[in-house]
């Protein structure tokens, strides 16, 4: 047989904690890969992010070699997706990087919102999937129902699915089987023209960028002249090599294969993930398909709470940059904040491991202004501005219309809760599309939701009316126009850069309201009375104020107390002198955190 | 030339609650090696500046706790500077429940001419409430007895703010305040200092600040005082005119004063310091004839400048235009706000901003 026909290229889809690292670490060890010994933990995913939050954001693919019941060996190239939509696109290239799919589905759980997510990437690739029912020595696994749910809700024959428990070790055997029989083997290109696709790439300090290939047709081959014909960008090869899971150096990646290739690329930005590599002497004439560039969905300003450390703070985002070409950032500066980045995310979950890992990895202090989406702007002579921060907002006389990103969302909920998720759908102005039973305990809703109403509290708000029970993912949907509104903030009629937002007319007054009632917590009483107060063009929508100082005078001052009185009042004016004035009045660095932090 | 003069005697019968000064009990013996230390201190400073004393203040403390004997001995060493230089104003510090013929005798014969009675409050229950040794019907006859020695000028010390006061129980220690016919009344709102029953019993919110009762008394003392034509000369301080304390005034209006006794404050030219706040330290150094003095801090004329803001708005006779000249903005925001005015080129604060003073006072610092 030729080297295609024993080669399988599969991932594992699943939903958190159904598990997926388990069972990936599973067929390591069946197959040798991994000697029990070695064997730590959840080996594939290497960040501490990614272990506490039982999710993967790198990619590793792995190469097994597994001997068959017929005695034929194969080679299984597993890749390892990211769970998460703020990846789609990463994930549909990893799909179309394999052949088949594993879908795991945990035998107590059921389907959830993630799996019916992934399972729409994976048909759109043309995937074959292999179900897996996991977790079935749990003692309220209920195989019967999560065989229905396949078919019902994801049009899955539930006798295809293998009944397993990766945590007991059963089942194993017959999925490897199951991957050999139902999987097809690469497909063989009518030319030899070289074709690999890049599906992820990593930056080694010692080695430069280490690109993930999947070869489709051809050969690349240390020394190969190849171009980028995505970037147009040319190199040559130093090395390539497959993953077991350590990196080991090969003569060469036929077609079919998994590995990873080095050659002098400078930024992980430079070989952009979709991007199709060709031998440059002989270049194929037209690239893989599905190449796009992505563009950050979400928008927040990043700086740093001691202004000193701006320098330090740009280091850090440029580092991470490095290994996440996904992350934008450009400066920017805020009357309130000062300097620092206004940075682009693919998602919630990206934003959120970016400001996790720049406090953690590199002790970074500092503020996330609140998250904006990018909203599409049509002015009255007809231009199109697409903008992500409200002071790039034109004047509302200028403005034909004003469109927002929406996502559509599966949400998973016990039947006892569907009433609260409709009415927290509605609060989110979303709409809900369809209803659907998965069991007798639960239902699926898909809604239409603006994408800036999930950005801070949705899941949470998910989680805490099922108590834990309800989950939710997402993917794009098409723009919408909706009346949306730049808001201000004044304090004494000055506006506040840092507050200012773009939000749904309907919204304003509570949101207003809100931010109101956090600066005057903040806010300390001056000598005149201060009006906070929430403005949509020139008008007031929302009020509070902080009374004037009452009484504020010392009762005994004479000879003794003359330098500790003095030594009191220059404090408090160090301390202002770190607060940003504005109109007068001192705001405090803490109500800039407060506000930008806290919503509902 | 030095011309202000303070003293800290640093005993008391009973330490107070609200009490952050350096006070501590001692009995005649101690108060012997005390005055010995104190004398020695004395003869130091007058080699080291030229003095011309206006006025001298014996605070503490309880300064009146010293026996008659020991008192004489004190003022007969300063008194070789007076007969030169007989000081316009001597005060003493009296606490109602020390006063007897003998001492009283003694302070006139030693030049007193100004007494400060402590009398706090006179409701029975405030009294016990702030630790305090004596009657509020000890007062009266304290200042009677005062008079028959001869001594005409008399400050009576009020405390206000107090927890669980009402304000028609402050009406009533004014009113019999006033019935002493002091020439001098200094009232004074309660400050919870650090490191005192006082403050951990309000951080414990076993005692509550009432700020709108504390304005309406602050309000109401001056109208009771002002109709008693005891003028509000500074924040805390109403005299009849011609009795404001010319110690006082020194202070606040920024002169060289020097000040003995353990953490006595002085500030000379451009130099304040503070003496070791601990009796035994101050009597060991003074025996091994070493310095006193601790906490030295350079005043430059900036400082001393910003000091003449701080504790020139608190007086009624205000502050120099001139001495705004960096920062003419906003002292005419300040009057134009209503929290200061202008007369005869002074800068003084409306009663609205005497309620402000500090915050009024931080702007300039």
């Amino acid at each position: 047989m030729s080297d295609q026909a024993l080669t399988r290229n599969f991932c594992i889809i699943a939903h958190v904690d159904h598990g997926k690292t388990t069972l990936s670490d599973r067929l390591l060890q069946a197959t040798h890969t991994v000697s029990d010994r070695k064997m730590t933990e959840q080996h594939l995913d290497s960040m501490d992010l990614e272990r506490e939050r039982g999710i993967t954001i790198k990619a590793h693919p792995v190469t097994m070699e597994y001997k068959a019941k017929s005695g034929t060996v194969y080679r299984l190239n597993l890749i390892d997706t990211p769970g998460h939509v703020d990846f789609a696109y990463e994930v549909s290239r990893s799909l179309s990087a394999c052949e088949g799919a594993l879908l795991i589905v945990d035998a107590a759980q059921g389907v959830e919102a993630q799996t019916v997510a992934n399972v729409h990437l994976a048909n759109k690739q043309g995937l074959k999937l292999i179900p897996v029912i996991n977790k079935i020595d749990l003692p309220n696994a209920d195989v019967e129902t999560v065989k229905k749910q396949l078919e019902d809700v994801l049009a899955i024959p539930g006798d295809e699915a293998i009944l397993a428990s990766a945590k007991a070790g059963i089942g194993i055997e017959e999925i490897l089987e199951a991957i050999i029989a139902r999987i097809p083997p690469p497909p063989v290109f009518p030319d030899d023209y070289t074709r690999a696709l890049v599906f992820d790439s990593l930056f080694d300090t010692y080695r430069g960028v280490v690109t993930y290939v999947r070869t489709f047709s051809g050969e690349l081959k240390t020394g190969t002249p190849i171009l980028l014909m995505g970037s147009n960008l040319r190199y040559d090869i130093k090395e390539v090599g497959i993953f077991t899971p350590k990196p080991i150096r090969t003569e060469s990646l036929k077609a079919g294969q998994v590995g990873y290739l080095i050659a002098n690329i400078k930024t992980t930005a430079d070989v952009k993930i979709g991007e199709t590599i060709t031998n440059a002497q002989k270049p194929a004439p037209e690239p893989l398909p599905g190449f796009k560039n992505i563009t950050p969905m979400v928008f927040s300003g990043i700086y740093p709470i001691d202004t000193s450390e701006f320098e330090q703070l740009k280091v850090a985002l440029g580092k991470l940059q490095l290994n996440d070409a996904a992350l934008t950032y450009t400066t920017e500066s805020s009357v309130a904040l000062g300097f620092g980045f206004r940075c682009g995310f693919l998602g919630l979950l990206h934003m959120e491991i970016v400001q996790e890992r720049l406090r953690r990895e590199y002790q970074m202090d500092i503020i996330a202004t609140y998250p904006s989406v990018v909203y599409e702007i049509t002015r009255t002579n007809g231009e199109v501005l697409m903008i992500d921060n409200p002071t790039q907002m034109p004047d509302p006389s200028v403005i034909e219309s004003i469109a927002e990103p929406m996502v559509r969302a599966f949400i998973m909920v016990p039947n006892s809760n569907i009433g609260d998720i409709m009415q927290l759908v509605m609060e989110k102005r979303g709409i809900c599309e369809h209803t659907e039973s998965l069991d007798a305990k639960r239902v699926m809703l898909r809604c239409e939701i603006p994408l800036n109403e999930i950005l801070v509290d949705f899941n949470d708000r998910i989680k805490s009316i099922t108590r834990g029970y309800g989950s939710m993912d997402y993917e794009y949907a098409p723009y919408r126009i909706s009346d949306m509104v730049k808001m201000d903030m004044l304090v004494n009629a000055e506006p506040v850069d840092a507050f200012s937002c773009i939000v749904e007319r309907s919204k304003a007054e509570g949101r207003g309201r809100h931010i109101a009632a956090k600066l005057k917590e903040v806010i300390q009483p001056h000598l005149f009375k201060i009006a906070i107060q929430a403005a949509i063009g020139g008008k007031i929508i929302a009020r509070e104020d902080v009374k004037s100082v009452g009484k504020n005078v010392t009762a005994k001052c004479y000879g003794g107390d003359i330098s500790r009185k003095r030594k009191l009042l220059e404090k408090q004016k160090e301390g202002k002198k770190r607060m940003k004035s504005i109109g007068s009045v001192d705001i405090p660095q803490e109500a800039f955190i407060a506000v930008l932090k806290s919503e509902t | 030339m030095i011309r202000h003069l303070y003293v800290h005697v640093p005993f008391c019968a009973k330490v107070c609650p609200y009490c952050a000064f350096h006070v501590h009990l001692g009995g005649a013996a101690a108060q012997r090696d005390f005055v010995a230390a104190l004398r020695t201190e004395w003869q130091r400073a007058r080699e080291e500046f030229p003095l011309a004393l206006d006025t001298i203040y014996f605070g503490g403390g309880t300064p009146s706790i010293l026996s008659a004997e020991l008192f004489a001995e004190l003022a007969c060493e300063i008194a070789v500077e007076r007969a030169n230089h007989p000081p316009q104003e001597f005060t003493l510090e009296v606490n109602p429940a020390t006063v007897t013929e003998e001492k009283a005798a003694a302070w006139r014969a030693a030049g007193v001419n100004r007494i400060s009675l402590g009398a706090q409050s006179f409701d029975a229950g405030m009294l016990q409430l702030l630790g305090r040794q004596h009657e509020p019907a000890d007062i009266a006859p304290t200042c009677a007895l005062l008079r028959q020695h001869g001594f005409t000028n008399i400050n009576i010390d009020l405390m206000f703010a107090l927890p669980g006061q009402c304000e028609s129980a402050w009406e009533e220690t004014v009113q019999s305040a006033l019935a002493c016919r002091p020439n001098h009344v200094s009232a004074y709102a309660l400050t919870y200092e650090e490191d005192t029953p006082f403050f951990q019993r309000l951080q414990r919110g076993e005692y509550q600040q009432d700020e709108p009762r504390e304005i309406a008394m602050f309000e109401r003392t001056r109208e009771l005082l002002g109709a008693a034509g005891l003028i509000d000369y500074e924040i805390s301080n109403f005299a009849r005119p011609g009795f404001e304390s010319q110690h006082n005034l020194a202070y606040w209006r920024g002169a060289d004063y020097l000040g003995l006794g353990p953490s006595a404050c002085s500030t000379i030219g451009a130099l304040r310091w503070k003496n070791v706040p601990n009796t035994a330290a101050y009597q060991e150094r003074i025996a091994r004839n070493e310095s006193v003095r601790e906490e030295r801090e350079e005043i430059d004329a900036a400082t001393r400048a910003k000091e003449r803001i701080m504790f020139g708005l608190r007086m009624r006779e205000g502050v120099a235009r001139e001495e705004f000249l960096t920062d003419p903005a906003r002292l005419e925001k300040l009057k134009s706000d209503g929290f200061a005015l202008e007369e005869a080129g002074q800068i003084r604060l409306t009663p609205r901003g005497q309620l402000v003073a500090d915050s009024v006072a931080a702007i300039f610092v």
